[in-house]
C-alpha cells in the first residue's frame, strides 16, 4: 500500500471535532468546579443567606429591626426547646417567657425564665405589617407566638431592647449588598483602567499606574474612612450606602486593573490582535471583541474573591462608626456594640452577628476558589 | 544595579508628591472645618469672644488663604518635620505622634517577623503535602483567617483570655508597667503582651501567604528544572529546599509589599479593640473630630511607610532574583 | 539476558494517570531492550506516551498522580541486574543511579536550567554529589564539560546564569551537565525540538560524537522521523502508549509494515522528490478513552471489523524487527501458510 493512498478527511471533519472540544471544555469545569464539595456547599449556604437576609428579612423577621422592646434591655437569648422541664417530648416547639426586674444595686436588668408557661412558637403567624418585597403589603411572618406581645428573642436584645435576630437579617441585607455593588463598581473601573492601560502602552499606561501605585500606597482601612469620615452626615441611608460602596471600590479597582493589563499586554502581541488590525478592526473592536472576552476568567475569578474582602471591609468601617450610619444598620454596624470587652462578657450574644459574617465570608472565599480551580486547568 | 536604585528613589519622591496632594484633598473634604465645630461648642457654653478666638486661629493659622497655598505650607513645614497643630489636643502634632508611630514601626515589625516566620514553613509543607490531611487542616485554618474581621478575632481572644485566665488584656504593658520609666524589665514586658495583638493583626496575612506559597511552589514543583534537579540524583529535600523554594519565595518577597498595606491598615483597627497607643485610635479619633492636621499627617505617614516598605522590598528582589534587569 | 553487552530491558511496562477525567495509560505495555553504547530512537505523535517512557527510565514519572503500574525496568550495573521499578523512586540507590549512570536532557532548554543558580554551580552540584569533588575541582570539571560542548569562554560562562545564556547554548549547558558524570545511558526527551534547524544539527553532531567519545548508550525521543533517522541506530514507532513497530533504522525507512509508520514518513519532505505531503487524518485518540481493538484503527485507512475489534498481536518481519497489525497478519502470514 502506497502512503499516498491515506485519505485526508474534509476540514469539516477538523471543525466539528472543534466544537466539541469547547463544549467538553464547559462540561468539564462545570464537572470540575462540582467535584468540589466545599465549594457547591458555599453555593448553597448563600443562596440561602442571599434569599432570607437580602430578599425576604420582613417575612423571617418575628420584630422589626428598629422596635424598642423597654422591657427587654439586653434580653438573653431565649432557646426553643421541645422538651420541658418535665423531660416532657412536645412536637411543637416552645420557649420559657422571661421576666425583668432591674437590680437597684448595678442597674443591671435580671431575667428569671418562667419554666411554669410555654409559648409555643408557630409559623405563618401575624405579626408586624411590611411590604413583601416592598410590593406587597402583608402581616405574615415565617415564625411567632401565637401573642406577639409575649417575648421572643431567639438571640436575645441590644442595649434598647431591639430583637439581635431580627437586626442580623435586616443588617445582612445591607452587608450582603454592599460587597456586590463595590464589586460591580470594582470590576467596571478596574476592566476599563486595565484594559486602557495594557492596551494603549505610553502616556495612558503610565499614568494609570502611577496612580494605581498611589492608591495602593494607603493603608485601605485609614484611606476608607478618611472617605467616609467626608461624607456629609445629612445624607440619606440609601445616598450613604452607595456612597460607601463607591468609596470602598475606589481602591479595589487597582488589582484587577494590574492583573488585566497584564493579561492585555501579552493578547496584544497575539497573532489574532495581528489578524483583527490587519481586517481593520477598530481599537474598541479590538478590546470588546477580543480582550475582554479573553480576560472574562479572570475577571469572574478576582471578583468573586474580592466580594469577601468588600464585606470584610464594610464590616470594619461601620464597626469604626465610618461605615454605614445607624438607624440603618449592617453587621459592622451590630458589632460596634461590642466593641468593650465588659459588655461582651455580660452580652456575649452581640457577638452574634461575627458568625453571620465568618459564615458569609468563607462561603464566598470557597465559592470563589472553586470558580478559580474550575477556571484554570493549569492550577490543579 | 546603581541605575536602578536612583530610578526606583525617583519614581518614590514622585509617588510621595502625588500622595501628599492626595491627602491634603482627602483630609480637606469634609465639610467644614474644625474651627465651625470649636465655635459652636464655644458659643453653647456661651462663651461671648468666640468670634473672635476663632477669628485670631483663623489668623494665626491663615485658613482663609487659598487651598493651594494652604497645601505648599502644610508640605513644606511636613518636609522640616512640623506637622501643624492638633485643635482637638490644641498641641503640635509633632509632640502627639512620635511616641504612637514608634509603637505602630514595632508591631508592624513584630508582625512581619511572625508572618513570615510561620508562613514560610507552613506553606512549604502544604505544598509538598498537597491534598493530605495535613495540608486540608492548614487550608480550613487558612479560610477561617481569612474570613474573620481582625477586631472580631481580637474580641474572641480578649474574651478568652478574660474568662479563662482572669486576666485583662489589652494595652502593650501590663499596669504595672504601664507608666514606669523605660527598662530592662519594662522592654521584656513590652515584648511579653506583644504577641496578642501580633497573631491577632497577622493571622490573615499569614493566611494569604500561606495560600500564596503554597500554590507558587506547587507551580514550581511542576516546571522542568525541578525535574532536572530530580533527574541529576538529588535527594528529595536539596530539590525542595534547594531549587524549587528558592524559586517559589519571590512572590512573598513581592507580597512583603503588598503586605503591609495590610498590616498597617489592621492594626489601625485592631488597636481600637485591644486599646494599644498606636497611631490607630488616635487617628480615628482624629477623622471624627476632623482634626485635620493631626489625621493628615497620621495617613500621609502611614503611606510613606508603605512606600518605604515597597521600595526595600524591590530592591531585595533585585538582589534576590538574577533575571531582574537593573537598566 | 544473556546479551553481554546487554544494558537495559524494559519488559511490559505499563504507566498509569489517575486525573478528574479518570485513569490514564500513558505506557501501555511496552516491552524493549538497549545495548551498550547503541542509539535507539522513539518516535511518535505528541501524547503517544513516549515522554511518560523517558520519565519511567529514570523512575520520574510525576507522583502521586502517575505511576508504574506493571512491568519492569532492568538495567545491568557491569553486568548486574538491578531492577530499576522494585527501587523507591526517591530513595538513596535510585539516586545514586540518577545523575550518575543514567542522565537526561530535556525538550525546552529554556526552562530545565534553574534560573537562579549559575550553569557552573548547577553541573557542580552533580559533581559533588556523585564523584564527591571539593568546589575547586568540580568547577575544573565543568569548564571542561562547558568546552567540551563547545561552550566558548567557558572559564568566564560557568559563573553566568541561564538567562545569560542562547538556547542552543543553554541545551549544551544541560549535556555537558548530563554528560559530567560519564553516564552509560542517556534518555534525551526531545532534545532539538525547540532548536532552530542549524542549532539542531549542531547538537544532534556533537550529541553522537560525545556518545562515540565515552560510549554511552542514548534513548533518543523524538516526533521528528527525519532526526530520528540522522541519529539512531534502532527505532521504536510509538502509538498510544503501544510499541507499534520496531525495527533497524533502515528497516523502518525501506521497509515499514506499519499503517502509521508509513504516513509518518509520508509526512517528511524529501528534496527532489515532488510528491504531495499526506498529513494522517484525526488525532492520536485521548488515553483515558482509548478505542477497543487497534487504537490505531480509527484513523487507518486499511482497518479492517477484525482490527476495530482484537488488539493486534505482535509479528515477527525478519531478525530485530516486529510490527503490531492484523493488517501484516493478512498479508503476509496468512499467504505464506
Amino acid at each position: 500500500m502506497e502512503p499516498t493512498n491515506v485519505q485526508l478527511r474534509s476540514d469539516h471533519g477538523f471543525e466539528d471535532e472543534a466544537t466539541e472540544t469547547v463544549l467538553s471544555q464547559r462540561t468539564v469545569r462545570f464537572r470540575r468546579f462540582r467535584r468540589n464539595r466545599l465549594a457547591v456547599a458555599a453555593v448553597i449556604v448563600l443562596a440561602v443567606l442571599y434569599l432570607v437576609m437580602v430578599a425576604f428579612p420582613e417575612f423571617f423577621s418575628n420584630h422589626f429591626y428598629q422596635t424598642h422592646h423597654a422591657d427587654y434591655v439586653y434580653a438573653p437569648p431565649q432557646i426553643p426547646r421541645f422538651v420541658d422541664e418535665e423531660g416532657t417530648f412536645h412536637l411543637r416547639p416552645f420557649v420559657y417567657p422571661i421576666t425583668s426586674e432591674l437590680d437597684m444595686e448595678t442597674f443591671n436588668w435580671v431575667y428569671t425564665t418562667d419554666t411554669s408557661q410555654r409559648n409555643h412558637i408557630y409559623f405563618f403567624t401575624r405579626g408586624y405589617s411590611y411590604d413583601l418585597l416592598g410590593l406587597f403589603p402583608t402581616d405574615i411572618h415565617f415564625f411567632g407566638l401565637e401573642d406577639p406581645e409575649q417575648p421572643l428573642f431567639l438571640f436575645g436584645t441590644d442595649r434598647l431592647g431591639r430583637d439581635v435576630f431580627s437586626r442580623i437579617l435586616f443588617g445582612g441585607r445591607v452587608s450582603l449588598t454592599v460587597g456586590l455593588v463595590g464589586v460591580f463598581l470594582t470590576i467596571i473601573i478596574g476592566s476599563f483602567m486595565g484594559t486602557m492601560s495594557g492596551y494603549f502602552s505610553g502616556p495612558i499606561d503610565n499614568a494609570v499606574q502611577r496612580l494605581a501605585e498611589v492608591l495602593m500606597s494607603f493603608p485601605s482601612i485609614p484611606l476608607w474612612a478618611a472617605l467616609g469620615a467626608a461624607l456629609p452626615s445629612g445624607w440619606t441611608p440609601l445616598q450613604n450606602f452607595f456612597a460607601i460602596s463607591v468609596i470602598l471600590s475606589l481602591r479595589n479597582w487597582t488589582g484587577l486593573a494590574r492583573e488585566l493589563r497584564g493579561k492585555v499586554l501579552s493578547f496584544r502581541e497575539s497573532e489574532y490582535t495581528l489578524a483583527a488590525k490587519c481586517v481593520g478592526a477598530s481599537h474598541l473592536h479590538i478590546i470588546v471583541r477580543h480582550m475582554i472576552p479573553n480576560s472574562m476568567s479572570h475577571i469572574i475569578v478576582i471578583s468573586t474573591l474580592s466580594i469577601p474582602f468588600m464585606i470584610l471591609a464594610e464590616t470594619s468601617l461601620s464597626f469604626l462608626g465610618l461605615g454605614i450610619q445607624p438607624p440603618s444598620t449592617s453587621w459592622g454596624v451590630l458589632l460596634q456594640a461590642a466593641q468593650q470587652v465588659n459588655v461582651v462578657l455580660e452580652q456575649p450574644w452581640l457577638l452574634l452577628p461575627g458568625i453571620f459574617v465568618v459564615i458569609a465570608v468563607l462561603s464566598f472565599n470557597f465559592l470563589g476558589d472553586g470558580i478559580r480551580d474550575a477556571l484554570d486547568p493549569y492550577s490543579s | 544595579m546603581y541605575v536602578y536604585f536612583v530610578r526606583r528613589l525617583g519614581y518614590m519622591v514622585i509617588t510621595l508628591a502625588i500622595i501628599s496632594v492626595l491627602g491634603f484633598i482627602i483630609i480637606n473634604l469634609p465639610p467644614g472645618t474644625y474651627l465651625d465645630r470649636y465655635m459652636a461648642e464655644l458659643q453653647a457654653q456661651g462663651s461671648e469672644s468666640a468670634q473672635e478666638i476663632v477669628k485670631t486661629l483663623e489668623q494665626r493659622y491663615r485658613l482663609n488663604d487659598p487651598v493651594f497655598l494652604q497645601y505648599t505650607r502644610w508640605i513644606s513645614g511636613f518636609v522640616r518635620g512640623d506637622f501643624g497643630l492638633s485643635f482637638m489636643y490644641n498641641m503640635p502634632v509633632n509632640q502627639l505622634i512620635w511616641g504612637r508611630i514608634g509603637y505602630t514601626v514595632v508591631i508592624a515589625l513584630a508582625t512581619l517577623i511572625f508572618v513570615y516566620a510561620v508562613s514560610i514553613p507552613i506553606g512549604i509543607y502544604s505544598a509538598v503535602n498537597k491534598y493530605t490531611i495535613g495540608d486540608n487542616v492548614v487550608t480550613l485554618f487558612g479560610f477561617l483567617g481569612l474570613s474573620m474581621p481582625d477586631f472580631l478575632l481580637a474580641l474572641i481572644l480578649m474574651v478568652f483570655a478574660a474568662t479563662f485566665f482572669d486576666q485583662p488584656v489589652g494595652g502593650l504593658f501590663s499596669p504595672a508597667f504601664r507608666d514606669a520609666p523605660w527598662s530592662l524589665a519594662r522592654v521584656w514586658d513590652l515584648l511579653s503582651n506583644l504577641w496578642i495583638p501580633v497573631v491577632v493583626i497577622g493571622t490573615a496575612q499569614t493566611a494569604t501567604l500561606i495560600r500564596v506559597l503554597r500554590g507558587n511552589l506547587s507551580d514550581v514543583l511542576n516546571l522542568q528544572y525541578v525535574q532536572t534537579a530530580r533527574s541529576k540524583g538529588l535527594s528529595e529535600r536539596i530539590v525542595i529546599y534547594k531549587h524549587a523554594v528558592r524559586n517559589a519565595v519571590h512572590p512573598l518577597i513581592m507580597q512583603l509589599g503588598m503586605g503591609l498595606p495590610h498590616i498597617i491598615s489592621s492594626s489601625t483597627v485592631v488597636a481600637i479593640v485591644l486599646s494599644l497607643p498606636t497611631m490607630g485610635p488616635v487617628y480615628f479619633r482624629a477623622l471624627r473630630a476632623q482634626d485635620m492636621f493631626l489625621a493628615g499627617t497620621f495617613l500621609m505617614l502611614m503611606a510613606i511607610l508603605l512606600v518605604i516598605g515597597n521600595f526595600l522590598a524591590d530592591i531585595l528582589l533585585a538582589i534576590v532574583d538574577p533575571r531582574i534587569t537593573y537598566e | 539476558m544473556t546479551e553481554p553487552n546487554r544494558l537495559v530491558e524494559v519488559n511490559d511496562l505499563e504507566v498509569v494517570f489517575d486525573t478528574v477525567e479518570g485513569r490514564t495509560h500513558a505506557v501501555n505495555g511496552v516491552s524493549f531492550s538497549m545495548d551498550a553504547g547503541e542509539t535507539v530512537g522513539i518516535v511518535g505523535e505528541s501524547g503517544c506516551g513516549k515522554s511518560v517512557m523517558s520519565l519511567a527510565m529514570l523512575q520520574l514519572v510525576p507522583r502521586p498522580h502517575g505511576k508504574i503500574a506493571r512491568g519492569s525496568i532492568i538495567y545491568y550495573q557491569r553486568g548486574k541486574a538491578v531492577e530499576i521499578t522494585k527501587l523507591n523512586p526517591t530513595g538513596k540507590a535510585m539516586r545514586a543511579l540518577r545523575g550518575n549512570e543514567m542522565a537526561m536532557i530535556f525538550q525546552e532548554p529554556m526552562t530545565s536550567l534553574n534560573p537562579v543558580y549559575t550553569i557552573g554551580e548547577q553541573i557542580m552540584e552533580v559533581l559533588r554529589l556523585h564523584q564527591k569533588m571539593d568546589n575547586t575541582r568540580a568547577k575544573q570539571r565543568a569548564i571542561e564539560m562547558l568546552e567540551k560542548v563547545g561552550v566558548p569562554d567557558a572559564a568566564q560562562r560557568v559563573e553566568e546564569y541561564p538567562h545569560q545564556f542562547s538556547g542552543g547554548m543553554r541545551q549544551r549547558a544541560m549535556i555537558a551537565m548530563a554528560l559530567s558524570c560519564t553516564p552509560n545511558l542517556l534518555v534525551a526527551d526531545e532534545p532539538t525540538t525547540a532548536l532552530d534547524v542549524t542549532i539542531e544539527a549542531q547538537i544532534l553532531e556533537l550529541l553522537a560524537e560525545l556518545q562515540r567519545d565515552i560510549n554511552m548508550a542514548v534513548l533518543f525521543i523524538s516526533h521528528d522521523l527525519k532526526v530520528i533517522g540522522e541519529i539512531a541506530d534502532r527505532v521504536i514507532v510509538m502509538y498510544a502508549g503501544w510499541v507499534v513497530e520496531e525495527a533497524m533504522r533502515e528497516d523502518i525507512f525501506q521497509n515499514p509494515q506499519h499503517p502509521y509508520t508509513r504516513s509518518l514518513l509520508a509526512a517528511i519532505p524529501r528534496i527532489g522528490r515532488r510528491e504531495r505531503l499526506v498529513s494522517i487524518p484525526g488525532r492520536v485518540p485521548s488515553l483515558s478513552q482509548l478505542p477497543p481493538g487497534c487504537f490505531f484503527a480509527p484513523r487507518c485507512p486499511a482497518a479492517t471489523d477484525q482490527c476495530r475489534r482484537e488488539e493486534p498481536q505482535v509479528f515477527t518481519v525478519n531478525q530485530g524487527h516486529t510490527v503490531k497489525c492484523w493488517n501484516y497478519w493478512d498479508k503476509e502470514v496468512q499467504k505464506t501458510s
